[in-house]
């Protein structure tokens, strides 16, 4: 794979890893996978793609990230602004995004 | 991620975890050469089992836990149909908003047409899922994969219910054609769904006027449905308490009890109304979450309740769960099985779908069968392996036939012969056998003279037209007495156009003795010249130009009238003129920009595109004739020369032009590869160039080699590149039974035969028909996509020689193209083939060969052409509407038509010819329950005016010269559009089922009345009186009259007055 090559040109903040790690374990969680092979969620990963999970699947998702941090992060309002196929191509990074932007302001 | 479609994979059973991680350990070849054994215990599969996917088993195995699936690999350490009392079960999915099934691979494999797929109504849409279902069926079955229990979601039901036997596979299918599904919903509702339990749904929508939850899917996943507003602020609502919610794009009521009111034709003759038989494998219902009852009223009640009553998928996951069933199947794409892990993830189980969108579907067919085979079921392998097939079948396979897993490379494919088994362990593995590269057929895709194309499985023999004598073959054999290659000159060292003409000239002066061959000569040689100048000048229809005084039209503005002869130069000029470019353009320009997905995505741009999954990049495609000129010449609906509504022209872009246009978008993603071609060319809808449309276009980038377009919701197809051309296939033999065409290739332009105007003939000689094949030569045109197109009008002209009863078709899907050199450039004369691998009814599947001399330029397979109710009335007026008639005249003076246009696809592609524009949109306004009765109306009403106007001398009149209005009260009138005049006429029009009757007189003072009711189970003396009364009085003339042959038979009374028919008048 040649993922770390492309996540380089992304940002990598302090806060940035952080939330990729806090993601990347409620991923796990979902698909119930635990630590196997923790170098495979990166920002790069798709959803569907590459983990499988349909959208039943970010419910679970929308449900642990405001339990972590609160209820300005909203995944529904978030998704609610993409179109169906923006949906299905979602990327961990996009995830990540989202969360440090909708805490930003904190 | 992208994987050969070329599969190896491996299978490994042991007593213990500990056996099996043992066995992991031994080396790869040792494993995939070793054979099944069957013993209780642990097992794994795994796909593709390269070293570093053997590591991660290892940990997996390791680990003891179960692993169902991701990275293609399968661990059950303890298999859940092991166990007693446990069993499979089949889910069909019903609509979902994503519809993206990988099956023309299945279809292939099973020998059977590719089903069709659109998904442009409701109605078809749900066509195509039952189909695609019945497909997946079908396919699991062959791999000895069968279900215990069959049960489905929403309209999938209906499927299970097919597949466990409880209706006639038929029956649905003729059920199907008499039912409007599009007729069966209820206007302006829509379903969202959400992301929450139902109970929490229910709270929601309490108290919402109209809301009603529909489907209860899953512990988190609930659909509402109601009126359009109130969805929408129940949606709006949850989404600020942060539950996802998402408005499905099709709109049916279904699973309410709003349907109700709409409910009686389908009670009467939809799914309640087929014969029942008892089921082959129990069917269970998604409304009670149990069996379907044995009471065969019962059952009925419940496919009405069906509908009318919410879908309780969760309650039946739990109940399927609960009565043993561990392995749930999802028979076709979609995320039903998501809704089954979210429902029992407390609960050991498996799902996994038999079909996905993202992967080829015999792929993914297989994944099914690894999966079930960890927990314990003994799937048929060797029914996958085309290695087999060939031994089995005595059937030759090749790299180029779309077989499911075509296995191209030599280390790709699996064996599954039985070998010793290693002591106590059970595998299958995989390796080349020899068998298949020890005896490659030499020329696989040519079947043997002796063994036609029609005992190739999945072919059906067409009924043999009357062989005329057969004229001895106008070329001599070659010397030695080999077969000639080709008919034509054999070598076409200078494939200029002087070239080509001289040779045709010494080729008429060998055969001067052969009348045929010297027409067709002389007629290629006009047919090849006006290629050129076709390609010299600007793609202008100039057949459309060109004025016509046949009959007197009055013209009130002197601009708008009759075009003159010469086209003005302005494209945005007055009405009636054409856009003249001052050359042919070749790259109609895109407009609009990538855009990303957000931004993180935008910044990564290149940097992601160069990743093996990029995101999607959208851009924007215009389609008008004004950006694509050529499409004036490939218009369905032929109209009065100049006319000016292009919307009743129906210019539609050519499927191979939209092939063209698919490589285009990928080629600006990836500029340093070669497209070598397009895999999985699917054509939902016509992509209509009037009024101007702008798709979306959607580039994603799959693996390195591979890149899917998708042009809005119309086509959608995977791009092909390599670092060169890959070397083609031998150019295919004259086949042996071929014979000369009776059809030359100017007759089938002139007389629209083919529907091209210049910019698309490039037919320049039809050289031979077989059984199942023939061979024309084309003089390429310089339209985008024009070649290809052509190579598809030699599909046409088979089917105008061999099935001259329905010989209308247009394409739906390509399975495959490759082009084996730079396509030729225009002007150039090529050879094309095609060879017709199945035809049915409704399907037509072709292969298809583009050559020069010795070489193949072109190779296509599985092109599949959805054909198109015909008989020879409405033949006639899809060739030449301005002079035919749908309709026939009855000797009292009344005319009568009889719908023979009985799918969605056929009613709609007949319509274009009878109705202008204003009329099209008073149709789609029209109730779709009401439609078929309204276009009957309007069909019957235009040919009997048309008639009259005949009958007093005006010339040539298209249907949609005419409209018919009602006027200020409330009298239907006909209308002249366009500047046509029309005298003023009375008319009157009744229709009833399949049967419309109309009568147009000059204007009387007694008002004209006309009337049909069907005989039913009356008396004939009873619906005479009935139709009496209908019309107003005992002074009515009546008339029985039959249905046509082919369409339901029934009897009706047609009761008319007035117009007391003035020709019998006359001679009394």
């Amino acid at each position: 794979m040649t993922i770390s090559q492309v996540t380089e040109t992304a940002q990598q903040s302090p806060a940035r890893a952080e939330v990729l790690d806090e993601i990347r374990g409620m991923l796990e969680k979902v698909l119930d996978q635990y630590g196997l092979d923790d170098t495979e969620i990166t920002e790069d990963t798709s959803f569907h793609d590459d983990l499988g999970l349909e959208s039943i699947d970010l419910v679970a998702v929308a449900a642990m990230l405001s339990e972590r941090y609160g209820e300005q992060v909203n995944l529904a309002a978030f998704l609610a602004e993409l179109d169906l196929d923006q949906v299905i191509a979602l990327r961990v990074g996009l995830l990540v995004d989202f969360v440090v932007d909708a805490t930003a302001g904190r | 991620m992208a994987r050969s479609p070329g599969v190896r994979q491996l299978l490994l059973g042991a007593a213990s975890p500990a056996a099996l991680t043992e066995l992991l350990a031994r080396p790869l070849e040792d494993l995939l050469a070793a054979a099944p054994a069957r013993v209780p215990g642990p097992r794994l599969a795994l796909l593709d089992p390269t070293p570093e996917r053997i590591d991660l088993a290892r940990r997996v195995v390791g680990k003891g836990r179960a692993w169902r699936g991701r990275k293609d690999l399968w661990f059950s350490p303890d298999p859940l149909l092991g166990a007693p009392g446990t069993s499979i079960a089949f889910l069909f999915p019903g609509l979902e908003a994503e519809f993206d099934p990988a099956v023309a691979d299945v279809a292939q494999w099973l020998g059977v047409p590719v089903p069709d797929l659109s998904v442009e109504t409701l109605g078809r849409h749900g066509a195509a899922v039952i189909n695609v279902g019945r497909l997946m069926d079908a396919a699991l079955r062959k791999l000895a994969i069968t279900p215990a229990i069959v049960a489905g979601h929403s309209v999938g039901e209906w499927t299970a219910m097919i597949a466990g036997g409880m209706f006639a596979a038929a029956d649905f299918e003729e059920m199907l054609t008499r039912i409007d599904l599009d007729a069966l919903r209820v206007p302006g509702v829509e379903f969202a769904v959400l992301g929450c339990p139902a109970d929490r749904a229910a709270e929601a929508v309490d108290g919402v006027a109209g809301v009603v939850v529909s489907h209860e899917n899953s512990t988190n996943q609930t659909v509402v449905c109601g009126p359009a507003e109130a969805v929408k602020g129940v949606v709006d609502d949850l989404r600020a308490k942060a539950v996802i919610c998402q408005v499905m794009p099709f709109r049916s009521g279904f699973h309410t009890p709003m349907l109700a009111p709409y409910l009686a034709p389908f009670r009467e003759s939809g799914v309640p109304s087929l014969r029942l038989h008892p089921p082959a494998v129990p069917v269970w219902s998604a409304t009670t979450a149990s069996p379907f009852p044995v009471d065969e009223g019962a059952a009925r009640e419940l496919c009405v309740r069906h509908l009318l009553e919410p879908v309780r998928f969760r309650a039946l996951a739990m109940a399927l769960h609960d009565s043993g069933v561990r392995a749930f199947v999802q028979a076709g794409p979609g995320q039903l099985g998501s809704l089954i892990d979210d429902t029992l993830r407390e609960h050991d189980h498996l799902t996994v779908a038999a079909n996905a969108g993202r992967s080829t579907g015999m792929l993914q067919l297989r994944r099914a069968a690894l999966a079930l085979w960890t927990e314990g079921a003994a799937p048929d392998f060797t029914a996958l392996d085309p290695a087999e097939a060939v031994t089995v079948a005595g059937q030759a396979a090749t790299p180029e036939a779309p077989a499911p897993e075509a296995p191209a490379p030599a280390d790709s494919t699996a064996a599954a012969s039985e070998g010793s088994p290693l002591p106590g362990i059970m595998a299958q593995g995989t390796t080349a056998p020899a068998a298949r590269t020890a005896s490659p057929a030499p020329e696989p895709w040519h079947p043997a003279p002796e063994a036609p194309a029609g005992q190739l499985p999945g072919v059906s023999a067409p009924p043999t037209p009357a062989p005329a004598p057969r004229s001895p073959a106008p070329v001599a054999p070659a010397p030695g007495g080999a077969r000639p290659r080709r008919s034509a000159p054999a070598a076409r060292p200078e494939p200029t156009p002087v070239g080509a003409l001289d040779q045709l000239a010494a080729l008429a002066g060998r055969f001067p003795a052969l009348p045929e061959l010297a027409a067709l000569v002389r007629e290629t040689a006009e047919s090849v010249a006006a290629v050129l100048a076709a390609a010299q000048a600007a793609p202008v229809a100039s057949g459309h130009n060109s004025t016509v005084a046949h009959r007197s039209v009055a013209a009130p503005d002197p601009v708008a009238a009759r075009p003159t002869a010469t086209p003005t130069a302005s494209g945005a000029g007055p009405a009636g003129s054409r856009p003249t470019p001052a050359a042919p353009r070749t790259a109609p320009p895109a407009v609009g920009r990538p855009r990303g997905l957000g931004s993180a995505a935008a910044a990564r741009g290149p940097a992601v595109l160069a990743s093996s999954t990029p995101p999607g990049a959208t851009t924007e495609l215009v389609v008008s004739t004004s950006e694509m000129p050529y499409l004036l010449d490939h218009c369905f609906a032929h109209q009065r020369p100049g006319w000016r509504d292009e919307s009743d022209l129906r210019p539609v872009v050519p499927a191979t032009t939209v092939v063209w246009h698919l490589m285009r978008f990928a080629q600006d993603l990836i500029t340093d590869r070669v497209a070598v071609g397009v895999d999985d060319v699917r054509l939902h809808r016509w992509l209509v160039a009037a009024p101007e449309q702008r798709v979306p276009v959607r580039v994603r980038r799959i693996d390195r080699d591979r890149v899917q377009v998708r042009l809005g919701d119309y086509a959608d197809g995977i791009v092909v590149f390599a670092d060169d051309y890959p070397s083609g296939p031998p150019v295919w033999e004259e086949p042996a039974d071929e014979r000369q065409p009776t059809v030359t290739a100017a007759r089938l332009y002139e007389e629209r035969w083919l529907f091209h105007g210049p910019a698309y003939q490039g037919v320049t000689r039809t050289v031979g028909v077989a059984p199942h094949a023939a061979r024309a030569e084309i003089t390429v045109p310089s339209a985008p996509g024009a070649l290809l197109d052509n190579a598809g009008h030699v599909i046409g002209h088979w089917l105008v020689e061999c099935h001259p009863q329905r010989w209308i078709a247009f394409p739906v899907s390509i399975a495959r193209i490759r082009f084996h050199a730079a396509p030729p450039t225009a002007g150039t004369a090529v050879e094309s083939a095609i060879r017709i691998a199945a035809i049915d009814e409704r399907e037509l599947r072709a292969d298809l060969q583009v050559s020069s001399g010795d070489q193949t330029l072109v190779s296509i397979t599985g092109w599949t052409d959805h054909r198109f109710d015909s008989d020879p009335k409405t033949s006639a007026v899809h060739r030449f509407p301005e002079t035919s008639a749908l309709s026939d005249r009855h000797e009292r003076g009344w005319w009568v038509a009889a719908e023979r246009w009985p799918t969605l696809a056929s009613r709609e592609f007949y319509l274009r010819k009878y109705l202008g524009s204003a009329e099209r949109a008073e149709y789609e306004s029209c109730p779709p329950r009401e439609r078929r009765q309204w276009l009957l109306a309007r069909v019957v009403l235009k040919d009997a005016v048309r008639g009259k106007l005949w009958d007093s001398g005006f010339g040539p009149l298209f249907p949609a010269e005419i409209e018919i209005r009602e006027d200020a009260d409330g009298r239907m009138v006909a209308v002249g559009r366009e500047g046509l005049v029309l005298p003023a006429l009375d008319l009157a029009v009744a229709t009833c089922r399949e049967i419309g009757v109309a009568l147009v007189s000059e204007p009387a003072a007694t008002p004209l009345a006309v009337a049909v009711v069907e005989v039913g189970q009356r008396s004939v003396a009873a619906a005479e009186a009935d139709a009496r009364a209908a019309v107003g009085g005992v002074r009515a003339d009546t008339e029985l009259v039959g249905s046509p042959a082919g369409l339901p038979d029934r009897q009706y009374i047609v009761a008319w007055t007035a117009a007391r028919d003035t020709q019998r008048e006359r001679f009394q």
